[in-house]
């Protein structure tokens, strides 16, 4: 049967009274990516996407940005903010996996937008037994409500038709949430276009990286068993090049084992933005298993919750701005982060 | 081998000359600075000399706010006077100074060259706040530590976070180094700070990337040094008592600190420290001092374990018992280390080695270790990605 077999909410971690509100590295395409790598199977591969279509303010991202994050040659539509309906009719009698993304990011937006403020939204539709079908998710009735379309989801998702599909962030309670940064809007909104003192990282090397950085695949040695992390080609234990097997890392739940707190003017200057948002941020050393350390930038998180040994989960989200365009990586955030546990 | 003087295993080179500027924020030119040191250590040379007689000049210099990035030696041939001198110029970040210096020994060793000078240099004070920013993170791991957020305060904060949290440490005993240093500094006149501070001053310091605070971290120097080596066998033709070089070790190790298994310690310096005692034919204790690579206070305590000066997790407790203070059981660094007499990059591997030219042959004046035959300079790269360690003796 075909229907909605997935139903996932991302909601930032700040708010701003009853709103949520993205923190400043945060942006349409994180916020999308939360949202869908909460629905994806990461160890299957059919599972992903074969369309997504694009809903509210994600109609602005790249689609190029979604695909090196998807991994696949999924073909990204984006549909206008008002074609909520359209796209979810579109999504449900397509064949195989097809995806609605919607987002909203108040800041981005030239109107007011209502609650509940920013987030982002995942909707996966397949074949499978668990499948509601169109008729009866409800979809069909939040596209004419009026509100805003994550407005209208989140309403629905509070009382969900079947709780097992619609996972994330949908009941999370707003008095949890973290008061925003003290300049929220300041500091990491477009991209600067000439950032020349920054470390370098050349556009073809950066999507080259994508895979890696993005969604921490790994290179599995079929001689030795060695993860190599990031992949460059020839294992690390054994030094055999021919026989490694692109392994995803788990991207939640590792451990910290190193954990320093940049005051301002330790920073290097392409991350003088973010320390006049937030005055100061956190980097740790995460054990993601299987040998693998990775070095990460802290997001949503006070020095406390990010010491040797504390878990953290990990956020696709903006670096620092680079030949005009944003770097984009993981960041860690605590693993009981107000985010809720995946 | 056998080399002159002190009848030993070792290589065929000694040190006949050093010179030195002042560092810290200073009004002099990269120029000049080089041209100050050099002359300052070719006439150090007791029996004066021909300086056409040079046969290499090696320039140790990681270009510092991209002042002249390329070609850089050149200007030491120039500075020097001799504008045919072959010259090259050796990069390895913080270790530049340490790897020139091994260049230049294997030069005069192998019978390439009988005189060669070696002369670092950098300067750091005269750009911009956020060019000096960006160049302290040119030389770490760009793909993964920098576009994380990290200079090499921030690395050195992730490792002190660790070391402190594996041995249950608090950063009382980084602020032991921190006062060693200072109070070494004191009595260098060319240490970019010559005050002591207490341990309550060096606590209270603002933190920078914690848990290293302000005082934690070596400051940004201007200055340059400049040695002169020659083959043993010529050596005492320009001096009666020249250093001898024992003993040699450099090793590298992944760039990224994240790929590395033990985040205790650098496997560069351990390995580096293995060749040159090997070759030395000596172990630490024959060491009458030790000049080791503080850039930060955990960087010494690392140093000193890595070194094998002290036992694994000991160097805090060492460091607190006074051992290593310039009266102690081994001195670290008399002349205040990167900590207190200054980090300018490329010229510290060449003044670890103007300090052991001045004490094994005792004309450090206030801060001399009496009695002192043997030492060893130790240069870190960035965060143990390459490290050089090289063995003295008095001739």
């Amino acid at each position: 049967m075909r229907g909605l077999t997935r139903a996932t909410a991302y909601l930032p971690s700040f708010a701003d009274g009853l709103r949520r509100r993205a923190a400043p590295d945060e942006d349409a395409f994180t916020m999308v990516a939360t949202a869908i790598e909460r629905a994806l199977d990461r160890s299957v591969a059919d599972a992903r996407p074969q369309t997504v279509h694009l809903v509210g303010d994600a109609g602005a991202l790249d689609p190029s940005l979604l695909a090196s994050l998807l991994g696949s040659p999924a073909e990204i539509v984006p549909a206008a903010s008002g074609a909520f309906a359209d796209a979810v009719r579109a999504a449900a009698s397509a064949e195989g996996a097809a995806w609605v993304a919607v987002v909203q990011r108040a800041d981005e937006r030239s109107d007011a937008s209502p609650a509940p403020g920013d987030g982002a939204v995942a909707l996966r539709f397949d074949d499978g037994p668990e499948a509601i079908p169109l008729a009866e998710s409800g979809l069909l009735r939040a596209g004419t409500t009026g509100a805003s379309p994550l407005a209208a989801l989140f309403e629905l998702g509070r009382a969900p038709p079947r709780p097992g599909v619609w996972v994330g962030d949908w009941a999370s309670d707003p008095t949890r949430a973290r008061p925003v940064p003290r300049s929220p809007r300041r500091g990491l909104g477009p991209a600067p276009a000439n950032v020349s003192e920054g470390a370098l990282v050349p556009g073809p090397r950066d999507e080259e990286a994508r895979a890696a950085r993005w969604r921490f695949l790994a290179d599995r040695c079929g001689a030795c068993g060695v993860v190599t992390f990031p992949p460059r080609g020839r294992c690390r234990g054994c030094g055999h090049d021919d026989r490694l097997a692109p392994t995803p890392l788990p991207l939640d739940g590792g451990e910290v084992v190193a954990s320093t707190w940049i005051g301002p003017g330790g920073q290097p200057t392409e991350f003088d933005p973010v320390v006049e948002v937030s005055g100061s941020y956190g980097v740790v050393l995460v054990d993601v298993g299987s040998g693998v350390r990775v070095t990460l930038s802290v997001a949503d998180a006070a020095p406390e919750e990010v010491r040797v040994g504390a878990r953290v989960n990990t956020r696709l989200r903006r670096l620092y701005p680079m030949e005009g365009r944003w770097r984009y990586g993981r960041k860690a955030v605590p693993a009981d982060g107000s985010g809720g546990p995946r | 081998m056998t080399i002159g003087g002190a009848g030993v295993v070792g290589y065929r080179a000694a040190v006949v000359g050093a010179g030195h500027t002042r560092f810290g924020v200073l009004p002099q030119g990269p120029r000049q600075l080089l041209r100050e040191a050099t002359d300052a250590a070719l006439a150090s040379v007791d029996r004066g000399f021909d300086r056409s007689r040079l046969g290499r000049g090696y320039l140790a210099s990681l270009g510092f706010g991209g002042w002249q990035i390329g070609n850089s030696s050149a200007l030491l041939a120039e500075e020097i006077g001799v504008p045919q001198l072959a010259t090259v110029r050796v990069e390895n970040a913080c270790a530049s100074g340490g790897f020139a210096v091994q260049e230049a020994i294997r030069e005069v060793a192998s019978g390439g060259s009988d005189l060669v000078v070696v002369a670092g240099v950098e300067k750091m004070t005269d750009v911009s706040n956020a060019r000096r920013r960006y160049w302290l993170g040119v030389s770490g791991d760009t793909e993964w530590e920098r576009q994380a957020g990290l200079t090499f305060a921030g690395v050195y904060g992730l490792l002190a976070s660790r070391y402190l949290a594996h041995y249950g440490l608090g950063r009382e005993v980084l602020a032991e180094v921190a006062v060693k240093a200072h109070a070494n500094g004191a009595r260098n006149p060319n240490a970019h700070f010559q005050k002591p501070v207490s341990k309550e001053q060096a606590l209270a310091s603002p933190i920078v990337a914690d848990p290293l605070g302000l005082y934690d971290c070596c400051p940004v120097s201007d200055g340059a040094a400049a040695v002169v080596l020659a083959s043993a066998e010529s050596a005492r033709r320009w001096t009666d008592t020249p250093v001898y070089v024992e003993g040699v070790g450099a090793a590298s190790d992944r760039l990224a600190v994240q790929e590395r298994p033990d985040l205790l310690g650098f496997a560069a310096s351990r390995r580096a420290a293995e060749l040159a005692f090997r070759s030395a034919g000596r172990q630490p204790a024959d060491l009458s001092f030790a000049e080791v690579h503080d850039c930060f206070t955990i960087a010494e305590l690392l140093a000193l374990e890595d070194l094998g000066l002290c036992g694994r997790g000991e160097a805090g407790p060492w460091t607190a018992s006074g051992a290593t203070g310039r009266t102690g059981r081994l001195p670290v660094n008399p002349d205040g280390g990167l900590k207190a007499k200054g980090h300018p990059i490329g010229a510290t591997g060449v003044s670890q080695v103007y300090e052991i030219f001045q004490q094994l042959r005792g004309t450090a004046d206030a801060r001399q270790v009496p009695g002192a035959e043997r030492a060893l300079a130790h240069n870190v790269g960035g965060a143990g990605a390459t490290a050089a360690v090289t063995i003295f003796a008095r001739g």
